[in-house]
């Protein structure tokens, strides 16, 4: 359970077009959306937050490398949310 | 007449002028369809063995597909074809415009040119036949200025044109042939066929229809084809919702999601292939700094971020697509630095923003820009060139060439300038680019064996952006196919996308029979290579294959009224590969000369990154395929039961 005494900060940030279908939001996000979370939060819970479309056929990476959603994410974790592709 | 074909094709000699029109039968195009399939089969026929692709007797030629201009989407795209002289074996390559539908207007399914010109010329085909007439005053100029000028003289707007820049005019090995403002067939350096020929452009017009057996069965399939493509989602409804059950399980542990066709689809349609980089950057599939760095620690988010999705896109004026083509990835765009700027040009595809992005450890989008279009108008390969240059600056970073070769530049990864101006220099051949523009191979026979392990390349050919150590499927494509470096044939994600055991009932029980997870994925490949042949020989386009269900079968019967089964199909794309294949036996290849870089194969694994610690077997991915396709170990090709299983003994 998130432990609602302590807070973490950590960045999210769209690309692939999620970053337009995004609800509006003061900061850029494909610079990054900084969200204050309790500590012990789940991706999930944040992508559910950040209302994205089809979150379980996204792609997240969580610095770098990719995640699933049930991570628990820690104090200035930067996580990237991108719809899969391939070709070009 | 069945449809789809024009019913004939000429050969061109450039030496003389004479041409010779041939009217192959319904039986040669039901064997071969149109595209790759025609163009291999008339050069393996008329062309000797052990002809130099840049001496006067070889031959280049131009095909349309069997389904351009018929009514089927996606079908615009034309094909360049030859012996490449930058593998020495099969090559070809093709582009997207408007100039394959032209063509079979003029009345030719494909124009094949040999000898050599005195001088300069260009050729313009219409329905009278062939024109050669004197290219003085084009000779120098770039690729876009020459189709202006062409089209200036004769007055006409609507003929297209296929012409060479300045690399191909200097015979550049990775030089391509450009339509249309900066579509390039880049690959196979037959650019400098074509510069070799003294051929500096071939301008086509017609007006004559294109025959189809059952026009109202194209449109009743366009429409079902449409519904589903413009309805996002519905068309992948089903394997969306079973995606959805396993993209759940996938998600939560965070195993890698596989691209969906609807997701791309989407994709493609607001970006184009620039929707790519970010998450290939951090999958691994981008190659970073000359393949042996990683996306995210070695090119940052930010970095990637730049040349991605929504940064390209901002330069971009209005979208373009190519004859017939639904989905319109492409787009034309403001060029905002450099020497062009103030002009419009393509926008760079996602192989461009990697292979001058990631693969360098670049990330500025307006220098990538201004070089994608000198790249265009000299009509050079952004894959080989941005490859030339990783290995240039790796060779220098670690003192194997030094700045007497370099004249003076100081490479380095990310350096904006030092990029360009080696750029330019390989398109002018002046001093280390005169070394670079015949591709890394080459470079490395002239500055010694130390470099060999920083050349990036199967078979001569500079590789794609696209790691084979990610997906091994890509190995196999770089290393076994007829063309040996391409991406755009199979991968086994490729295969899953085409959705081949679908379309084939054979493609289905050739998976199901496999033992083992290399050999269901190898016959994946297989299948889909099978189902590229016919996508390539009907001149449709690979993004229109990823993205959706092409019909194939539906339109190749609606288009000649063949009424032949999809199996049937299946065997006349084994039958076009095996035939390229021969023509790389046939002209001494063997499997060794096509081998993948080592670094592409993670002999020395990466330590860090999605990659980590990934070696692919290609040997025993290669005697898979080889089993597969009924190919000989020893000699990389079919042996002679299989061609004369395939009906193309001709070649042995
Ligand atoms: S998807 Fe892109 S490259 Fe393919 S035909 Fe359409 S516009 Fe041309």
């Amino acid at each position: 359970m998130p432990d609602r005494n302590k807070t973490i900060s950590v960045t999210v940030r769209l690309f692939t077009g999620l970053d337009r279908d995004a609800r509006e939001v003061d900061q850029n996000p494909r610079d990054g959306i900084t969200f204050n979370l309790p500590k012990g939060t789940r991706l999930r819970r944040l992508t559910k937050e950040l209302d994205l479309p089809d979150r379980y056929s996204l792609a997240y990476f969580v610095n770098g490398k990719q995640a699933g959603l049930l991570r628990k994410l820690k104090e200035g974790d930067e996580i990237a949310c991108l719809r899969p592709s391939a070709g070009g | 007449m069945p449809g789809g074909y024009m019913g004939k094709y000429c050969v061109v000699n450039l030496t003389d002028g004479a041409t010779e029109t041939v009217e192959p039968s319904d039986e040669f195009y039901r064997k071969y369809l149109s595209g790759y399939g025609i163009g291999a089969a008339v050069i393996a026929q008329r062309q000797k063995q052990g002809v130099d692709p840049l001496s006067s007797e070889s031959h280049l030629g131009f095909c349309s597909g069997l389904l351009t201009g018929s009514g089927a989407l996606f079908s615009g795209r034309f094909m360049v074809v030859g012996k490449s002289p930058l593998t020495g074996g099969w090559g070809d390559a093709n582009a997207g415009g408007f100039f394959s539908r032209e063509l079979k207007k003029a009345g030719y399914d494909a124009v094949f040119f040999t000898g050599r010109a005195e001088k300069p010329v260009w050729a313009y085909l219409t329905e009278k036949g062939v024109e050669i007439r004197d290219a003085s005053a084009l000779w120098g100029k770039d690729a876009i200025e020459t189709e202006e000028l062409i089209r200036d003289k004769l007055g006409d707007r609507r003929v297209q044109i296929a012409a060479i820049g300045r690399a191909g005019e200097k015979i550049s090995l990775i030089s391509g042939v450009v339509t249309d403002g900066g579509r390039i067939a880049a690959r196979s350096g037959l650019g400098a066929v074509m510069g070799s020929k003294g051929l500096k452009a071939f301008a086509v017009r017609g007006k004559q229809k294109i025959p189809v057996a059952e026009p109202d069965r194209i449109k009743t399939i366009n429409k079902k084809f449409m519904k589903e493509f413009n309805e996002s989602k519905v068309a992948d409804r089903l394997s969306v919702r079973f995606m959805n059950f396993s993209s759940r399980i996938i998600s939560r542990t965070g195993i890698s999601i596989p691209a969906q066709a609807s997701t791309l689809r989407e994709l493609y349609k607001r970006y184009g292939t620039p929707g790519l980089t970010v998450y290939s950057a951090l999958t691994g599939d981008m190659p970073i700094k000359n393949w042996d760095g990683v996306g995210y620690l070695d090119y940052t988010l930010d970095s990637a971020a730049k040349n991605s999705d929504e940064s390209v896109i901002r330069y971009q004026k209005r979208k373009y697509a190519c004859h017939s083509c639904p989905l319109a990835c492409g787009g034309i765009i403001d060029i905002k630095k450099g020497r062009y700027s103030g002009t419009e040009g393509h926008k760079p595809e996602y192989e461009t923003l990697g292979a001058f992005g990631g693969l360098l450890l670049h990330d500025d989008l307006d220098t990538i820009i201004e070089i994608n279009e000198m790249c265009n108008r000299a009509g050079i390969d952004t894959i080989s060139t941005g490859t030339c240059i990783a290995f240039a600056t790796e060779c220098f970073l670690k003192g194997i060439i030094d700045e007497k070769i370099t004249d003076g530049l100081k490479l380095g990864w990310g350096k904006s300038d030092e990029i360009v101006k080696l750029t330019e220099m390989i398109i002018q051949r002046e001093g280390l680019g005169d070394i670079l523009a015949d591709g890394v191979k080459r470079a490395v026979e002239k500055i010694g064996p130390d470099s060999a392990e920083f050349a990036m390349h199967a078979g001569g050919q500079e590789l794609p952006m696209h790691d084979s150590r990610l997906d091994p499927g890509y190995g196999i494509a770089y290393q076994c196919e007829p063309t040996p470096g391409r991406h755009t044939i199979s991968c086994f994600l490729y295969a899953n996308l085409f959705n081949v055991e679908k379309i084939f009932p054979e493609a289905r029980r050739m998976v199901r029979g496999a033992k083992g997870k290399i050999a269901k994925n190898v016959r994946r490949y297989t299948a889909g290579t099978f189902y590229m042949q016919l996508i390539n020989s009907g001149g449709m386009c690979l993004f229109g294959a990823l993205t959706s269900r092409i019909p194939i079968v539906e339109y190749l019967n609606a288009v000649t009224g063949w009424g032949l089964s999809a199996d049937d199909y299946f065997r006349t794309g084994e039958r076009i590969l095996s035939l390229r294949k021969a023509f790389n036996v046939r002209e001494g290849i063997k499997p060794e000369d096509q081998k993948l870089s080592d670094r592409a194969m993670g002999k020395l694994p990466l330590k860090e990154g999605p990659l980590k610690n990934v070696t692919i077997d290609m040997d025993a991915l290669q005697s898979e395929f080889f089993q597969t396709v009924g190919w000989d170990p020893a000699t990389g090709g079919p042996t002679r039961e299989k061609m004369k299983e395939l009906g193309i003994d001709m070649l042995t």
